[in-house]
Parts: structure tokens; C-alpha cells; sequence
């Protein structure tokens, strides 16, 4: 991070990898257009990209990153809305949009059949888990537990944990590659 | 892709990878577009089991951000002060502050003392009593057929002129 604040790009290239998805989610938690949702996303990163002086590290980064794509994304629909490209909105309207549900996006009918296939596929290959790999890997997703926590639960080392929800990400990888490829 | 490098891909998923371990399997990301599908199917299988709508980054996703980037100016954070410079200028600003105060209490002390420094001044140039005398002995002389009347009817007191020239 501190490389990142000195004008490391490549630092900040790094950083875009690694949460590139999470932001993309987010973003189109608000925006279901899913090229509107990249470019929103992009529009984001960039945003955080100039506002780097800024950061001051009292929150971890992805927070921060997460408050910069909310507010583009809420401000977007806004702008969009009432047709103003440059209008830019403070966090206390970026709330009161929230609670607006006739400013979200409508999510395209190919995304959502899309979507459906996919959580088809997992929702097999789920099944199809030996148990002590759906049971890890459902704890993980699921119920948002830690390793350290899905360790204790399941009675076994963090190193079991890990294989587990490594190999259950695999076999349900197996099935979703060739309906995405 | 090497067995080792998509476990951790797994592990960085979860957050579960330090920075060590974690900068160069994202070098590695970044260079390899198969680690880069990879990701963005673990990225999807995880909202996807979250029972969240499926929506990831785009396999070009990085590299547009990065050529969008490349146009953008290098952002350089100031840089931190150590307690040292602050000590020093903290020092510096309390002592131009108190030559500001002193400087402001001189100039007003300056303001009172300067009637009395033009009343010094004017009695180091009077005219030194000797010689005062004899000019107001010589001015007695030169008025002594002036009369005085104080409250005498009918009388009208008069003055006579004089000049005086000074040496």
C-alpha cells in the first residue's frame, strides 16, 4: 500500500487484480447492466487511483475502496437519472439513494439466465461434494466462517481446512469452466 | 498453472494469504491469463454460493484499467514529517511568536514614552538660566514706565509692546 502512495503503479496494478471481482459485485449490486457495471467498476478503481493521498490507512483498503464504488455507483445511477453526466452527490444522498429502489438498474434478461445457469451448475456440483468438502466449503461461503473457526468446528487442523475448500472450489471449477468457456 | 500457485489462489480468495506470499501469485496473475480465469471463476463460485447474483470482472478488466491508468499522472503522497522536524518547527513558530508579541509591546511602550522624550528635549534646549536672566532683567528695564492699575475707576490701564529679539 505504502508503495502504492509513493506513484507505484504496478503496486496499484497488483491491487486491482486482487479486488477486481469484489468490486465488480458490488457495483452491480446497483448497476445490473453488466457492461455498465465494468465500466462503473473501472470508473472506481480510477477514482481510488486519485484520491490515493487521501487514504490514510486508519481503515483497510478495501473498505476504503468499497466506499469510493459505492458512492461512483450510487452517484452514476443519479447522474443517469437525472441526466446530468457531471453531478456529483455527498454521502448523505448517496444514502437516501440507497433506500430509492426506482433509481437501481434492471438487470438484462441474458444476465439473469446467465446467472441462472451458472448457480444451476454450482448447486450440482455442490451435491456431488464428498461431505467433509461441502461441509467446508459451505461454512467458508456460507456462513462466512474463518479457517481458524471452520477448524474448530470440523475437529481438524487449519491444513485439512484448506485442502477441503481448495479441492471443493476445484471440483465445482470442473463443471463451471465449459459452460463459461 | 502449477498445483501450488492455484491453492493459494484459493487461500487469497479467502484473504487467508500475508503480503508476502500474496504479491507474487498476483505477479503471477497478472502475467498468466489462464491464473487470471481461474480467479474470475473463484470469484464466481463464491458469489455464487453466497446465493448472490454472479458478477465478476471481465478477463481484460486489469489490463484497460491499466492502459486508462498509464494516461494519468503519477500521485505522490507528501512526505511524512519526522517528530524531529516538528519539534524544529514548532520551536521556530513559538519563537517568531513571542518576537512578534515583544515587538508589538515595544512599539506601543515606544508610543508612551515619546511626550516625555519631547519634553526632555525641549528642556535640553532651553536657554541656560544665566542667560535668562539677564534677558529678563533687561526686559524689566525696557518696561519700567509701564503703569499696572487693578481696580481703579476712571483709569484706563494701557500696555506698551515690545519686542524682544533674541541673540
Amino acid at each position: 500500500m505504502r508503495r502504492v502512495q509513493q506513484g507505484d503503479k504496478a503496486a496499484f496494478d497488483l491491487l486491482v487484480i486482487k479486488y477486481q471481482h469484489r468490486i465488480v459485485h458490488l457495483v452491480n449490486r446497483y448497476v445490473k447492466d453488466p457492461s455498465e457495471a465494468q465500466d462503473v467498476a473501472q470508473d472506481s478503481f480510477i477514482k481510488a487511483y486519485k484520491a490515493l493521498g487521501d487514504f490514510r490507512g486508519d481503515s483497510a483498503f478495501y473498505t476504503w475502496l468499497y466506499r469510493i464504488a459505492i458512492n461512483t455507483a450510487k452517484n452514476y445511477l443519479l447522474s443517469r437519472s437525472r441526466r446530468h453526466s457531471d453531478y456529483e452527490v455527498d454521502m448523505q444522498d448517496a444514502e437516501q439513494i440507497e433506500n430509492a429502489p426506482q433509481l437501481k438498474d434492471i438487470e438484462t434478461p441474458e444476465h439473469q439466465l446467465m446467472n441462472d445457469q451458472i448457480i444451476a451448475v454450482i448447486k450440482s456440483a455442490i451435491e456431488k461434494l464428498p461431505e467433509e468438502m461441502r461441509i467446508a466449503i459451505t461454512l467458508r461461503e456460507f456462513e462466512g466462517m474463518s479457517y481458524e473457526e471452520i477448524a474448530e468446528a470440523m475437529d481438524c487442523p487449519i491444513g485439512t481446512v484448506r485442502s477441503r475448500i481448495f479441492r471443493a472450489r476445484e471440483a465445482i471449477d470442473e463443471k463451471l469452466n465449459p459452460l463459461l468457456g | 498453472m502449477q498445483a501450488q500457485q492455484i491453492e493459494k489462489l484459493s487461500l487469497l480468495v479467502d484473504d487467508q494469504l500475508d503480503n508476502a506470499q500474496a504479491i507474487p501469485l498476483l505477479k503471477s496473475v497478472q502475467r498468466d491469463p489462464e491464473l487470471q480465469a481461474k480467479l474470475q471463476r473463484y470469484a464466481l463460485i463464491s458469489q455464487a454460493l453466497k446465493g448472490e447474483q454472479g458478477a465478476v470482472a471481465d478477463l481484460d478488466f486489469a489490463e484497460k484499467l491499466k492502459r486508462q491508468l498509464k494516461s494519468e499522472p503519477v500521485y505522490f503522497l507528501p512526505r511524512k514529517k519526522s517528530d524531529d522536524h516538528f519539534k524544529k518547527t514548532s520551536l521556530a513558530v513559538a519563537a517568531s511568536v513571542v518576537l512578534a508579541v515583544v515587538g508589538f509591546y515595544a512599539g506601543k511602550m515606544q508610543n508612551r514614552i515619546q511626550p516625555f522624550a519631547e519634553i526632555t528635549t525641549a528642556a535640553q534646549s532651553q536657554t541656560p538660566a544665566d542667560q535668562m536672566n539677564a534677558q529678563f532683567k533687561d526686559y524689566l528695564q525696557a518696561h519700567d514706565n509701564v503703569w499696572y492699575v487693578n481696580n481703579n475707576v476712571g483709569v484706563k490701564s494701557y500696555a506698551r509692546l515690545a519686542s524682544y529679539q533674541p541673540k
